[in-house]
């Protein structure tokens, strides 16, 4: 009798699965490889891992979301990819006096032999460097870091507050171009070598509009995330931004006089875009909305490609390591979409069905609480990068710092073995301008 | 087995312990199409997919009538005869004249009762290219069910043609049966004892039922980048602790309180406008103490949100732009309408089917129970165009419409957009009373008797 009580109480005390779990924090086909804390909660931004396998080095944005912390960029040896080792952390001068976030997005190029990052900055008035977009140090000694020096500062005293997203884009013309975004308004377009040849001030060169129709009333325009993307059934250079009213898609071959291309406005549930980043041949996208409970949707943008349409609505899917969180960052590699999903950490799901998105697997960066001083999802996984050579791939954690992880079956990515262009967020800085042999 | 139904229906009891359940995704495995704990007790196919739109219940046990709208190529409703409730039958199929000239469909159905006699109120939508684009409703004297019932009146808004979308049947506090309806950038406030009372005999028709009963117009307030400039459903509720009646409203850029106590002159008590994800509000339904509300925005992916409505109310600040609780059933599909017997929220949940969640505790609501009546492909926007046949039908838009609930027995019934109207019951839930549960006495289903505060004014 005694027995047959034990088995009910248990049976009640149990959950109604019957079972009890412990933390899966990673699904088997997730490797970690590497970690290394960078200091306190809530201080790390994005992320960006350079390409070729002799520099094994990333760059982690620094700042602060909070109550004061560090604001620059730390430079990280990862010749070891299981013991990252920080090189340097530059931070800006009087540091405690800038006030907002800091260093938020970080690029690499390199330009006639020499290697190049480019770290954005937000900072707000009421104290120095409002109008600083972004400072760019050449990198090429790395790993001596006493031979990293800051080559250039790029301003914009009619929009002070900086630059929260950029993106870096070999274009046609062989130039390497800075995509940024403003407080209010375009998007700008730098030529950065001329920037890193003393011509600063010379160095904008082209803006990318939000088509005036996402303005309605007063409502003051700007794009929150960018990507660039050679096009090669077109020969295009095509721009992907999120902000205002949508997405938006512009021919940005001659960057004075950027195109239109699409448009995707009225979609329900998306009033700002965020992050927006097509698939190698510029077929799909998949584009975020920054908001909680809000999925990765994915759009076909062929109708509109094809001049059915010039605007689009409708996603054909959508998808979300979990709906009650918020997905932010991604890196297409099609198939594989890898994603820094804030509180859920890192996940990777696959595009193979654009229809019916499927996750392959995860990692949790992050299992701390919400944040309950700042925005409450906002807090774990921000930023991810993947090394196209060997397919390593790394993770900015908002609290937990650097993580580098091996996916099985992933050892590298070119888009031709997967019929596709050979075209991702990674430039080809010694190939010939895309579009050309 | 329906023997053990049967019992269930009527028997009274203590609700038994509530556990989480996990709804799954569709396709569900087969025999798993509900929980165990949900029962179908009738199940009546009404005809084409994409026919069927809103359904109500009377709640009187000696009355056991269901009404489900019907749209598109059948434009009218359904009367269902639940005496015997596993064997439900429709007993009456009323059709708007000349059908085939009409293009549009009913809506929402509600009932009322008014000196000893019982009237449902049919809201009509229907397009200019056809007639009766002025109805807003068709009101029909039911008393004399199962054997007939009589259109007693129709009700025009020649002023805002295109009918009404929504509408809520609701005793005020000064004893008058309410109809409130969507109409233009207003939810409109008609007193049926005035459209029912006296000689409209002799009356130009146009005069008679426009506006004569028109009492009361509830405004959107108007703000820059109003998604719509009406509303698209309304609740409204007593609101015990004050007093007062209370309208609770979705619809411009989201969600609004009203004291409508003075029909005369409104009072906006709350609103919920910047909600991320939220641009327009849909169907809004508080809590019997009005703490708290559900809030619905028509979009995929979007989840039920829960307000706390208490710091607006309690004066820190009218607007509330952020959900302490959100539930979902599938985050691919949508929820739809909902009914609040708390702690219970009953949801007509498009593609995934009836589902109940429990908000006991409103920042962790979780399912209690499902079943999915739609059981159909999720997600195909070409199928549910082809088989619903119209250009605004989103992959989402299929399935379960309308919910439900009587309060005397707790039998929930559900219409279903294809597969037709659904009567089931949930273990453990055999009635809803709010004193019950430590609330007041207060859902969608009026006291037509007693008035909003059980006589107790």
């Amino acid at each position: 009798m005694r027995a047959l009580i034990l088995v009910l109480a248990l049976a009640v005390a149990l959950p109604a699965s019957g079972q009890v779990h412990e933390t899966e924090r990673g699904t088997d086909n997730i490797e970690v490889i590497g970690h290394i804390p960078l200091g306190k909660r809530l201080t790390v931004t994005d992320i960006e891992m350079e390409q070729e396998l002799e520099r094994p080095f990333v760059y982690v944005s620094r700042a602060s979301l909070v109550d004061g912390g560090p604001k620059g960029v730390d430079m990280i040896d990862i010749s070891d990819p299981g013991n990252p080792r920080v090189l340097k952390r530059w931070r800006i001068e009087d540091n405690d006096l800038h006030l907002n976030r800091g260093g938020m997005d970080v690029k690499y190029f390199k330009w006639e032999g020499r290697y190049y990052i480019v770290q954005s900055f937000e900072f707000s008035q009421g104290g120095p460097n409002a109008d600083l977009g972004a400072v760019i140090f050449d990198v090429t000694s790395l790993p001596d870091a006493s031979g990293v020096r800051e080559v250039a500062r790029l301003r914009h005293p009619d929009a002070p507050g900086g630059f929260h997203n950029i993106f870096i884009y070999k274009h046609s013309s062989g130039r390497a171009l800075l995509l940024t975004t403003t407080r209010g308004g375009p998007a700008h377009v730098y030529d950065l070598g001329r920037a890193v040849t003393g011509d600063v001030d010379g160095a904008l060169v082209g803006t990318v509009p939000i088509p005036s129709s996402a303005a309605e009333g007063d409502r003051r325009t700007s794009y929150h995330d960018l990507y660039a993307g050679y096009h090669p059934d077109s020969g295009q250079d095509r721009f992907y931004g999120g902000g205002t009213g949508g997405y938006y898609v512009y021919n940005i071959t001659d960057i004075e006089n950027p195109t239109l291309l699409v448009s995707l406005m009225g979609v329900r549930g998306v009033d700002w875009g965020h992050t927006f980043t097509p698939s190698a041949d510029g077929r799909y996208v998949v584009a975020e909305v920054e908001y909680r409970y809000a999925p990765l949707r994915i759009f076909d943008l062929q109708p509109a490609l094809d001049g059915e349409v010039q605007n689009i609505n409708t996603p054909i899917s959508a998808w979300t390591h979990n709906w009650e969180n918020l997905v932010h960052n991604h890196e297409v590699r099609w198939p594989f979409v890898f994603t820094a999903g804030y509180l859920d950490g890192f996940a990777v799901f696959s595009l193979m069905d654009p229809e019916n998105p499927r996750t392959l697997g995860y990692y949790d960066t992050y299992t701390g609480p919400e944040s309950h001083d700042f925005i409450p999802y906002i807090n774990g996984a921000f930023g991810v990068d993947v090394r196209n050579a060997d397919g390593l791939i790394v993770v900015s954690d908002m609290t937990t710092g650097l993580w580098t992880f091996r996916m099985d079956g992933f050892n590298g990515w070119n888009g031709e073995d997967w019929g596709q262009p050979d075209i991702s967020s990674v430039q080809k800085w010694d190939d010939p301008p895309p579009g050309t042999n | 087995m329906k023997r053990l139904l049967a019992a269930l229906l009527i028997m009274p009891g203590p609700v038994v312990a509530q556990v989480a359940v996990d709804q799954p995704s569709h396709p569900p495995p087969p025999g798993e199409r509900g929980s165990a704990n949900m029962h179908v007790v009738a199940h009546v196919p009404l005809g084409a997919a994409g026919s069927i739109s809103d359904v109500e219940i009377e709640q009187d046990l000696d009355r056991p009538y269901a009404y489900v709208a019907r749209r598109v190529d059948e434009i009218g409703f359904d009367v269902i005869d639940l005496s015997d409730p596993f064997n439900a039958r429709v007993i009456h199929r009323w059709r708007i004249e000349d059908e085939d000239l009409h293009s549009g469909g009913a809506m929402d159905g509600r009932y009322f009762k008014h000196e000893g006699r019982t009237y449902y109120v049919q809201s009509m939508q229907l397009r200019q290219s056809g007639p009766n684009s002025d109805v807003g409703a068709v009101v029909f004297d039911v008393t004399d069910l199962p054997e007939r019932m009589v259109e007693v009146g129709r009700i025009r808004q020649p002023d805002n043609p295109g009918g009404f979308h929504n509408t809520f049947l609701y005793k005020h506090s000064s004893g008058k049966p309410l109809y409130v309806a969507t109409s233009g950038q207003y939810a409109k406030v008609f007193d049926m004892d005035t459209f029912l009372d006296g000689d409209q005999t002799e009356m130009d028709p146009i005069l008679r039922d426009a506006n004569r009963a028109l009492v009361g117009r509830i405004p959107v307030p108007q703000t820059e980048n109003l998604w719509s400039r009406g509303y698209h459903d309304f609740y409204v509720g007593y609101h015990a602790e004050t007093g007062t009646d209370r309208f609770y409203g979705g619809g411009g850029s989201g969600f609004y309180v009203y004291d409508i106590t003075d029909l005369g002159s409104p009072e906006l008590l709350v609103s919920i406008v910047g909600v991320p994800g939220v641009s327009w509000g849909h169907t809004f339904t508080p809590t019997p103490d009005g703490n708290f509300a559900v809030g619905e925005t028509e979009f995929q992916y979007q989840p039920l949100r829960i307000f706390d409505l208490r710091p607006a109310l309690e004066g820190e600040d009218k607007n509330i732009d952020e959900a302490v609780g959100v539930w979902h059933a599938d985050w691919k599909s949508l929820a739809h309408n909902h009914e609040v017997r708390w702690p219970f929220v009953f949801v007509s949940g498009y593609e995934s089917g009836l589902s109940v969640f429990n908000m006991m505790d409103p920042t962790n609501p979780y399912t209690v129970g499902y079943y999915d009546t739609f059981d159909g492909v999720h997600n195909d926007r070409i199928a549910a165009m082809e088989r619903l046949g119209s250009p605004y039908t989103w992959n989402v838009y299929d399935g379960a419409w309308g919910v439900d609930v009587r309060n005397a027995d707790g039998l929930i019934v559900v219409s279903d957009m294809t597969t037709g109207f659904w009567a089931l019951k949930m273990d453990g839930f055999d009635g809803w009373y709010g004193p019950d549960w430590g609330q007041p006495d207060v859902s969608s289903a009026q006291d037509w008797d007693r008035g909003p505060s059980g006589g107790n004014q």
